[in-house]
């Protein structure tokens, strides 16, 4: 039999036969504000890495999606019932913060934004900021009646949130999907899985698990926001018919609206929902003088071009081809096909063949992208980290990936664009392996 | 007194990675591993610092790490599961790969109350916590691992 003290010595021979490399110096931050800026960074990169898996939010479990990632990324909680969302998050390990995002006409409580956004990459420690409804705003809010029908069926499209089981339909439902219709059962209505069947909710309940990742919401909208312009969703009134909307809007895709009505007249009060209208688009061509509208317009139409869903690019006469921040090679406006794009660099780059394609990149990444300020973190810029074009007044957006499990899925695609809001550059960042 | 952590980093991270390897990891992942474990850790620094044993609070996010990446990939454990063969036992017969052979012979079980118990040096209690099983658990897992690495051929051979 083995006693402990030969196990000891037997671990240690088996340890000493370990070759460790040794490791790069690891710091502490010396600010507070700085405290939190080696892990996340490190985190971000070693979670990339080494993925450890996401948390995953059942819509058909009861109550709320327990959210378990110990390291992993933020699930969307936007729509959610605020003390929901900060048991479930901080369940997970992470420091809830909240601040009070004022709405006119919104059931107080509710998490209208988080920062950071879905996705990203987390710990536990890391501080999540939930935007919390208020609709004190003392006289600027007009008088809204009660929008608990809009709320509950939020709850039950959003996250099994408290008060879905109150959500009541009529024995019939007319659901209008982008002003195609189809008639549910009350309990086709209320039961999720009967949604990607008919899928004007599931269309809805995408939209707000989307808005986590950047966008917002707004109830009772009154002027639609600049990115939803020219979705007009035909309003079925009826005598006494009684409406709450809801706006969700997003950089770069677009929005949707989820129209809910009910008669006013029927007993009993409050009476079932009996039309539900989803309608959604893409953002329409923004005023120059609208710098983020601008940015989403160009980022959608890009996307739209590189999945095939457009033929046409807004472009200045000369598009300027970029890989890791340096110039590859110039298009002419009339000669810019998808395989343009595709372009090689002598003594390859970030570790991959060509040829490098912007295109090609957001095509072929099946878990999408998010539209962003500046390059996701692994991309390899090998020029100086001067903008493409710059000097010629213009700005920028990136499309980032989404849901990178590693650097070597890391992808950036920066657009650069003029004050006529047309395309001079695009610079493509790939993350090193 | 609390400990740095970049101290703490530097001076248990060679240990760390090969607790990594013993539990079966390659090396390149248990520096991947140690480096998650570190990070995390260093997030709850002041936390883990003020701990009486802060080792044990850092294997406790080591295996809970290891457990999350195994759960995750489909393949689980590549590195060692797979008792090497008789050709490369002859030609490698130091003692020390020789227990590594007879640690990954073992089940998983019997490895993880070795390695933490008397690689990483915890307690019983602390390597209860570490793997979320009682303690007396950990006890009888200890002696049956014991015995087995007894009666190891691999260990036989080279002593």
């Amino acid at each position: 039999m083995t006693t402990e003290t030969e196990a000891r010595r037997l671990l240690r021979l088996a340890a000493d036969t370990v070759d460790v490399r040794p490791g790069e110096p690891i710091t502490a931050p010396v600010s507070r504000h700085g405290r939190w800026t080696v892990p996340l960074i490190a985190a971000a990169t070693v979670i990339a890495a080494v993925a450890i898996g996401f948390a995953v939010v059942d819509r058909d479990a009861s109550g709320p999606g327990p959210v378990e990632p110990v390291g992993g990324s933020l699930v969307p909680v936007v729509g959610w019932d605020a003390t929901t969302a900060r048991q479930a998050l901080q369940k997970a390990g992470l420091v809830v913060e909240t601040t009070v995002q004022p709405r006119c006409g919104v059931t107080p409580g509710r998490v209208a934004s988080t920062a950071p956004t879905a996705g990203t990459p987390v710990v536990p420690g890391t501080v999540v900021t939930l935007g919390v409804t208020s609709s004190n705003i003392d006289g600027l809010c007009v008088d809204f009646e009660s929008d608990a029908p809009l709320m509950e069926l939020m709850d039950l499209v959003a996250a099994d949130g408290p008060n879905k089981d109150r959500a009541t339909f009529a024995q019939e439902v007319d659901v209008y999907l982008n002003g195609e219709r189809t008639v549910l059962t009350g309990t086709e209505a209320r039961t999720s899985q009967t949604w990607d069947q008919r899928s004007a909710l599931g269309v809805f309940a995408t939209e707000l698990a989307r808005l986590s990742v950047g966008g917002t919401w707004v109830a009772d909208p009154g002027p639609l926001p600049v990115e939803c312009r020219g979705i007009e969703p035909a309003h079925p009134h009826g005598p006494a018919r009684q409406r709450f909307a809801i706006v969700s809007y997003r950089p770069v895709t677009g929005c949707a609206v989820l129209d809910v009505y009910r008669d006013g007249r029927s007993e009993p009060v409050p009476s079932p929902i009996d039309m539900i209208v989803v309608t959604t688009a893409a953002s329409a061509s923004p005023t120059a003088t609208d710098s983020h509208a601008r940015s989403v317009y160009i980022a959608q139409t890009f996307v739209n071009f590189a999945e095939g869903r457009s033929d046409t690019l807004p472009l200045a006469d000369q598009v300027d081809l970029y890989v890791g921040n340096r110039w590859v090679k110039s298009l002419s406006a009339g000669d810019v096909q998808r395989p343009a794009f595709q372009v090689c660099l002598a003594g390859g780059y970030a570790e991959r063949s060509c040829p490098y394609s912007a295109i090609d990149v957001i095509a072929d990444d099946p878990d999408g992208f998010r539209a962003h300020h500046e390059a996701a973190n692994c991309a390899e810029q090998i020029a100086p980290p001067l903008r493409p074009a710059q000097g010629r007044g213009t700005r920028s957006v990136f499309l980032n990936s989404r849901n990178p499990q590693m650097c070597m899925d890391v992808w950036s695609v920066e657009l650069v664009y003029n004050v006529d809001t047309e395309i001079v550059a695009v610079n493509v960042l790939l993350g090193s392996p | 007194m609390t400990v740095d952590f970049a101290e703490y980093a530097a001076t248990r991270r060679k240990t760390l990675v090969r607790s990594a390897v013993l539990l079966g990891c390659t090396t390149d992942e248990a520096e991947d591993l140690v480096q998650v474990t570190l990070t995390k850790c260093f997030v709850h620094w002041r936390k883990v610092a003020s701990a009486k044993r802060p080792d044990a609070y850092v294997y406790r996010v080591l295996v809970t790490a290891l457990r999350d990446e195994r759960a995750r990939r489909w393949h689980g454990e590549t590195p060692t599961a797979t008792v090497p063969d008789e050709t490369r036992l002859q030609t490698d017969a130091t003692e020390g790969l020789a227990v590594r052979r007879a640690l990954a012979a073992l089940s998983k079980e019997h490895r993880d109350v070795l390695v933490l118990r008397f690689y990483s040096d915890l307690s019983e209690r602390e390597t209860a916590r570490a793997l979320g099983i009682p303690a007396g658990t950990v006890k009888s897992r200890t002696a049956r691992a014991l015995a087995a690495l007894s009666v190891d051929r691999n260990i036989a051979r080279s002593t």
